[in-house]
């Protein structure tokens, strides 16, 4: 579920869009389409997903496959994006 | 395209291409042809001397590869010269390539063999390392090589780990069929398939739960030599996840336990175990000689080390892990298994934030000063024998694939992982800094012996 408020014809400035997106199979609405991995966990975190800024981000691409995205890195989101956050440091 | 021919494992001069960069240079010499040359660095091998390239200088045609005086096309002088004074000025071998016709077979023409014996002498002097030539096709390679010593010897393979474990020679190579024990292996991988298996030299860094799994299955896949890295000893509360540990085995060194298994899946199979930290000189030194690298450990220091490895000497591995979180209040998390291809000259574990500096920094110092160093004394994690046979199969079988030329596609190497309470299985593609110091021709990528990791690995 998404909200995208669309500026009128004649609008100077875009209003604020909101875009829903799931990290770990949880919703999270970000504030806008272009973040950094940073700004999508600390959204997350914020939402009630339960992971720290340490975890290792990835995106979803159109070809079904995830793409690590790094902390200072900006991406174009869109609704429905799929997120995966996994701590990096995994045990054996 | 036809299948290419899988080939064991050859004695002699080899050379590895990281995937990337043949990817680039196949797509330089065909299908119409072209002129390059590949700088290399050097590494003893468990088979022989070692070439390691690590970056590629394409040759344009009709300005840098031009009508040859003698033959169809040659590299231009002042191409030759700025690359030899690279490599002379890089200490790395300087090897120029070229491409023929044909598919599964090649080999030098007379034309080519004159103007080796006409430059080559000149451009080792020039460079004072060791110079050649290389003549591909899509499935074959052969290499003429002038020694830094004045000598003179044949490439025996070409090596390019990616999604597949390819090996490149001269002519396809006919294997003896497999013994019966592995008959029915052999029935998917080929007699080829499976020679390949035994002449491999693999590692497993970490003996515990994911570890001793590895172990017992490679010693059963047929795997020639096993080097087992682990410093730990077998505790009560490991015998639930550790392959065929009895009470008997408490206390004991996890390497005992692990080549005890290894020796009675297969009586044939080589071992060489470090009862040591993998950053100790002499498991560096025999990681360095591996074919490949399973990376069973959850230290930082393991990962930094062993990741170090194999971008500097040019060794595919996969890293292996668990995840099972589980709050105070006893509430279960998202369980997740990884396995991570390891593949020189492309993202590392650097790259994605896999390795924590404050972790690593900890994890150098002694282990009196690493205690106290932590605030919150260690507490146990959580660790159940089937999830780590699921990460443990997922590295096993890419391994199996991709040595026996098996995968679909040379280019795929994605993490995979694995969310057992969801049951989903995602691929995970890595990321590169463009200038990694460990990934990337600007660092460490290919350098082989010219700094041993002991030497020149710093935090």
């Amino acid at each position: 579920m998404d909200t995208v408020i669309e500026p009128t014809a004649g609008q100077n400035e875009r209003r604020p869009v909101k875009v829903t997106v799931t990290v770990n199979n949880q919703p999270v609405i970000l504030p806008s389409r272009e973040l950094t991995g940073l700004e999508i966990k600390q959204a997350a975190i914020a939402q009630g997903v339960p992971i720290d800024t340490g975890f290792q981000l990835s995106v979803k691409r159109g070809n079904g496959r995830y793409e690590v995205v790094d902390d200072d890195e900006q991406i174009r989101v869109h609704p429905n994006q799929e997120f995966l956050a996994v701590p990096p440091d995994d045990n054996s | 395209m036809a299948r290419r021919p899988v080939n064991p494992p050859a004695e002699g001069w080899s050379l590895t291409i990281p995937h990337r960069l043949w990817t680039e240079l196949s797509a330089h010499l065909f299908p119409f042809g072209g002129g390059a040359v590949l700088l290399a660095g050097h590494a003893e091998g468990a088979r022989g001397p070692r070439l390691l390239a690590y970056d590629l200088i394409t040759a344009t045609n009709d300005t840098a590869y031009i009508p040859g005086e003698y033959g169809h096309r040659a590299l231009a002088p002042s191409f030759v010269r700025d690359a030899a004074v690279r490599a002379r000025d890089e200490s790395a071998a300087y090897l120029a390539v070229h491409a023929h016709g044909g598919l599964d077979r090649v080999r030098f023409s007379s034309v080519d063999t004159a103007s080796h014996e006409r430059g080559y002498p000149a451009l080792r002097q020039i460079t004072g390392q060791t110079v050649g030539g290389l003549v591909f096709t899509p499935h074959a390679a052969a290499g003429d090589l002038w020694l830094a010593d004045g000598s003179r010897t044949p490439l025996a393979e070409t090596v390019i780990p990616g999604g597949n474990l390819l090996r490149l020679r001269p002519c396809p190579v006919t294997a003896t069929p497999a013994g019966p024990g592995h008959d029915r292996q052999a029935r998917l991988l080929g007699d080829v398939g499976q020679a390949t298996l035994n002449r491999l030299r693999v590692a497993v860094v970490g003996l515990g739960g994911v570890g001793s799994i590895l172990v017992e299955e490679l010693a059963r896949l047929g795997v020639g030599t096993l080097v087992l890295i682990d410093d730990d000893t077998v505790e009560a509360t490991n015998l639930p996840r550790l392959v065929a540990a009895g009470k008997d085995d408490i206390g004991q060194l996890k390497t005992d336990l692990a080549a005890r298994n290894a020796q009675r899946a297969n009586p044939r199979i080589r071992l060489i175990p470090k009862a040591t930290r993998v950053e100790h000189p002499e498991a560096l030194n025999e990681l360095a000689l591996c074919d490949w690298i399973f990376l069973a450990a959850d230290s930082a220091s393991a990962r930094h080390w062993v990741n170090a490895t194999v971008q500097q000497f040019l060794i595919p591995g996969v890293q292996v892990g668990v995840k099972i979180p589980v709050d105070s209040a006893g509430c279960v998390g998202q369980i997740h298994t990884a396995t991570r291809i390891m593949l020189p000259g492309d993202g590392c574990l650097w790259c994605n934030r896999l390795i924590d500096s404050t972790q690593l920094a900890i994890d150098m110092h002694p282990k009196a000063e690493r205690d106290a160093a932590r605030y919150v004394p260690g507490v146990p994690v959580p660790s159940v024998i089937t999830l780590n046979t699921l990460a443990a199969a997922e590295a096993l079988n890419h391994f199996v694939l991709a040595a026996t030329g098996l995968h679909d596609d040379d280019h795929d190497h994605a993490a995979v992982i694995h969310r057992p309470r969801t049951r989903q299985r995602d691929l995970q593609d890595p990321r590169q800094d463009a200038n990694c110091r460990w990934c990337t021709p600007a660092g460490r990528l290919g350098r082989g012996d010219s700094g041993s990791v002991v030497q020149t690995a710093t935090l």
